[in-house]
Parts: C-alpha cells; sequence; structure tokens
C-alpha cells in the first residue's frame, strides 16, 4: 500500500513538475483519440446507414397458382430456415388487395380469376444471407417466383459496400492506434529523457526495473485517460449538437441517436486511452531506461 | 570483502583500436579498510568503481564483492548487489525538487522500506552527517558541502558495508574539502565501512593516512601501506585534476 502511494505520488508529482510536457502529451493524445473517435462515430453511423438499407431486403416468394394447403404449408416450414427471421403467409386475395390498393385501381373485375398466387413474406435476420436463402428457396417445388429478383444488383452493391466498409474500419483503426501509440511513446519519452537523474539515483540505490517502471506506467495511464476524457467529452457535444440541429436527409446518413452511440464511443476511447498510455510508456522504458542504466 | 583478480575492462572492445580502461587488475580490500585511488585521468579509478556497482563489466578475470562473484552479474541481480553499496559522486546527484530529508529518504522509498523505518533511518543519517538543522533545505538553499553531505547521508542511509565515492571533494573548497574527509573518517570508524574512494584531493589523501592504490593507464603502478605512498614530481601532476592541466607549463603538459 506504501509502495502503491509512493508510485502515485511519484507519477503525479511529475505531471505537475513537467507541466508544460504534461500538457503537450495530454493535448496530443486528445487530439489523436479525438479523431479517432470522430472516425468510429463516422464508420457507426456510414455502417448503420447502409445497414437500414440492407434491411430492407425482405424476400418475396410467389407459390404456384392454385396449390394445396399442405403443400403451402410444406413450403412455409421449408421457408423457417434459421437464417429466417420472419415468414408471413399472404393469401392470393389479400395480396389482390393489397396490389389495387398501392395502384389505386379496382380490382373487382380481377377477382373471379386472380393472377396472383399465394406469397411468403421472408424477413432475414442478415441481410447477408439474402442470396443464400433466395437460392434455396427459388428450387423449391411449388415456388413460383421471388419477387425482388430485380433488385439484384442494389443488393450485390449495398452488401459489397458494407463488406468494404467494415474491412475498411478495421484498417483505419489499426493505422490510426498505431500513430497514437508513437505519440505516447514519444511524449513518455521525453518525460523519461526529463527524470534520467531521478532514474540514476534509483538505479544507484538498488531499486529494481520493475519498481523504477511503475510510476512511468501510472503516468502513461494518466495522459491516456485524460486525454481520452477530453477528447470523449468534445465528441459527445458535438454530435449532440449535430444531432439535435440536423436535417431529415442529415439524419438519414447519421441515424445513430447520441444516447445509442455515444457511450460506447466514450468507453471505447477510454479503454483505447490507456491501453495506449500504458503500452506507450511501457515500450519507451524498456528503450529509455536501457540508454540510462548507469 | 573486495577482489579483483587479473581484471580487464575494455570500452568498445568491438572495435578495432580499443584501449583497456583497466589491464589486469588484482587488488583485495579487506572490511573495514579505506583505499584511495589516485592516478592521472583516464588511469581507471572510475573504471574500477564502475565495476564494483556493476556499471560496467569485465571482459576478464574477476571481481568478488562481499563473497559474491560479480564478474557476470546478471541484470537482474544488479540491484541486490547494490543495495549494499553506498555511491557518492562529485556532482552530488541530489533532486533539486526534493529537501534534504527526502533526498535522503527517496533511498528507501525506492527500496521499499516501511514508513515508520524511514522516519528512524532518515534523522540518523542526516545526525551523522550533522545536517538534522537543515533537513527541510532544499539543494539550492544548501551550499556545496551541505549538498555533500546530504549525498553522503543518503549513500549510508541504510547502513551499507561499502561504501564507493568517486571525486567526493572535487567540487569543494579545501576546508569544506576536510570536513568531509573527516566524516568519511567517522563513519569508517564507527561503522567499521569499507571505503573506496576516487580522488585527485592530494591534502586528503595525505591527512587520512590509509591504503593508496596508485593507477596509470589501467594498471596498478604502486600499492602502498598507510602513510608510505612515496612523493615525487609525476605523482605531484597525477594528483592534480583534471581541469588544472589546462593551466600547466606546455612542457609539462606535454612531457
Amino acid at each position: 500500500m506504501e509502495q502503491f502511494q509512493f508510485w502515485t505520488r511519484e507519477a503525479l508529482d511529475n505531471v505537475r513538475r513537467n507541466r508544460l510536457m504534461s500538457l503537450v502529451a495530454i493535448s496530443t493524445v486528445t487530439v489523436a483519440l479525438f479523431i479517432l473517435g470522430a472516425f468510429f462515430l463516422s464508420i457507426s453511423n456510414l455502417r448503420a446507414a447502409v445497414g437500414a438499407q440492407t434491411q430492407k431486403l425482405d424476400l418475396i416468394v410467389v407459390l404456384d397458382k392454385g396449390i394445396s394447403a399442405q403443400r403451402r404449408r410444406e413450403i412455409f416450414d421449408a421457408a423457417r430456415m434459421p437464417q429466417v427471421k420472419k415468414v408471413d403467409i399472404v393469401m392470393a386475395s389479400q395480396a389482390l388487395e393489397k396490389y389495387g390498393r398501392e395502384m389505386k385501381m379496382p380490382i373487382e373485375d380481377l377477382k373471379a380469376a386472380n393472377p396472383l398466387g399465394d406469397e411468403l413474406h421472408i424477413e432475414l435476420r442478415n441481410p447477408d444471407d439474402f442470396f443464400p436463402v433466395r437460392d434455396y428457396l427459388t428450387k423449391i417445388k411449388g415456388v413460383e417466383s421471388i419477387q425482388n429478383a430485380d433488385t439484384d444488383n442494389v443488393a450485390q452493391n449495398l452488401l459489397q459496400i458494407n463488406r468494404w466498409l467494415a474491412i475498411g474500419a478495421v484498417i483505419s483503426l489499426a493505422v490510426l492506434s498505431a500513430a497514437i501509440l508513437l505519440i505516447i511513446h514519444n511524449a513518455i519519452r521525453l518525460t523519461l529523457f526529463a527524470r534520467r537523474r531521478e532514474i540514476r539515483i534509483m538505479q544507484l540505490v538498488g531499486a529494481t526495473n520493475s519498481f523504477i517502471r511503475v510510476p512511468f506506467l501510472l503516468e502513461g495511464l494518466f495522459y491516456g485517460f485524460v486525454g481520452a476524457a477530453i477528447a470523449a467529452l468534445g465528441l459527445g457535444i458535438i454530435y449532440g449538437v449535430a444531432q439535435a440541429n440536423a436535417s431529415q436527409l442529415a439524419r438519414e446518413i447519421m441515424p445513430l441517436s447520441p444516447s445509442a452511440i455515444l457511450v460506447t464511443c466514450a468507453g471505447l476511447l477510454l479503454l483505447a486511452g490507456m491501453i495506449f498510455g500504458g503500452l506507450g510508456a511501457w515500450i519507451s522504458f524498456q528503450n529509455g531506461s536501457k540508454n540510462l542504466t548507469v | 570483502m573486495i577482489d579483483f583478480k587479473n581484471v580487464v575492462v575494455c570500452y568498445e572492445p568491438y572495435k578495432a583500436h580499443s584501449v583497456a580502461s583497466l589491464d589486469g587488475v588484482s587488488l583485495s580490500v579487506a572490511r573495514g579498510e579505506w583505499v584511495f585511488l589516485i592516478g592521472p585521468s583516464g588511469a581507471g579509478k572510475s573504471s574500477l568503481l564502475r565495476l564494483l556497482y556493476a556499471g560496467t563489466r569485465a571482459i576478464g578475470g574477476s571481481v568478488e564483492v562481499d563473497g559474491r562473484d560479480i564478474t557476470r552479474i546478471k541484470p537482474h541481480q544488479i540491484p541486490t548487489l547494490r543495495r549494499k553499496l553506498g555511491i557518492v559522486f562529485q556532482d552530488f546527484g541530489l533532486l533539486a525538487d526534493k529537501t534534504a530529508w527526502e533526498n535522503v529518504a527517496f533511498a528507501l522509498r525506492v527500496l521499499g522500506v516501511e514508513q515508520k523505518k524511514i522516519v528512524r533511518y532518515v534523522p540518523r543519517a542526516l545526525e551523522t552527517v550533522g545536517l538534522n538543522e537543515r533537513a527541510d533545505a532544499y539543494p539550492h538553499e544548501l551550499s556545496g558541502g551541505e549538498q555533500q553531505r546530504v549525498a553522503i547521508a543518503r549513500a549510508i542511509v541504510n547502513d551499507p558495508p561499502i561504501l564507493l565515492a568517486d571525486e567526493p571533494t572535487g567540487n569543494l573548497d579545501p576546508q569544506t574539502a576536510r570536513e568531509v574527509g573527516e566524516l568519511f573518517a567517522k563513519i569508517n570508524a564507527e561503522h567499521n565501512t569499507t571505503i573506496v574512494m576516487a580522488t585527485h584531493d592530494r591534502s586528503l589523501v595525505d591527512r587520512m593516512e590509509r591504503r593508496v592504490v596508485r593507477l596509470r593507464e589501467g594498471q596498478i603502478v604502486t600499492d602502498e601501506t598507510p602513510g608510505t605512498y612515496g612523493r615525487d614530481d609525476e605523482l605531484e601532476l597525477e594528483m592534480l585534476p583534471p581541469e588544472a592541466e589546462l593551466f600547466l607549463p606546455w612542457e609539462k603538459n606535454i612531457g
């Protein structure tokens, strides 16, 4: 306990002593994590917007006309696959009424010889399963056609965009993370240099390297935490204001509400800040202490 | 207590024309003994001290400290070795933002010593060096002699059996240097602490009348029993501090 107090005091003393250096470290972490957070928010919103479009990729399975109730039941059961969230049966008469409503035309003449068949409206769990499910259902006997087939290109493109966004997000986050790590590493290296005299004395009186390392780790964690907290606060305010004043179109491309995304974003930033802070300090110490060895 | 056998130290040994800073040095120091290391700059005095606190490694021979062979000491074993040593330098090495008391306590804190022991040991060490009255002063408020006393208090606060000093009076005026010398004598007598001191301070060596080991070009030239080391013109030159060489007549400089 006394040791932990000593480490904490040393770390905080050092932050206070090297005010300018600490300010530089915290502000660089803040800027870097702000960019990271803004990127995260943009990607999340973009994926949500694209995702909302892909959710519209439901399937309408048109069954053969005059199909027996038993066969209809069998097709209904076959359609309830694990990838399918919900299956609704729309009888031919209901489909015709809906068609009439949509087209705003009388359907009385058509009722006698209804050109439409019974339909299964299928909602998918994951839009990525659109093509496999559609191909499977096409092959079932008694299925006349699957509507939305003409949306193949749209579906293909949306799914492709969504996939590339995910890959792009991972790569960009990795690159940004590496940049942040370097920034923190550099900031701690400077504080290590500023404290070389103290480190030399600690080494000479017999302190172990792990003991000497702890205040630097705490310092790195502190920079990471404070930088992340400021970045999260700034992002929260900006996002909240932007959402409140957004037009309908802007809401379409920024569909996530502040309450839905900001807590996750802040949590991730704090975690990232502390991981980068700790890791950056660790790497700096490992490299720096070799040069400072008496 | 300390045993060097045919020790060779070479900085940058991988270079084609590397120079040995210690070349086949053999030396034994008994417990409680006080040995002065003298010789011109570059003779190997500091290298010998650095070997003792594992600040450098020997590429040949063996070094034993307090019954333990430290020639091939592993990095994680170095802190244990250094806890048996007190080290004093010419530049005092105090932390500017800590008081005298905190500077001395710092040496114990980094070793994980409990607070209740710290409050007992620190005043005792400051008492030994006669600085209890100035415990709350910061280094910039202390004279050079007082700063060196704080450094000595920090070196002896955990009662080490060996005290190493590299030019401890190099930055002090003669009167203060004498006082610091007497302080070392007191520590040596009261605690039976073994002292190895590299110095250019001729008057200190003369006054203390201890064993004197004279080094030149990495080798021991003479090893004199207390109070009997010879005096010659060459020695007079060797005992001058490095910066004094700038003011010597040019004949002596090139001689």
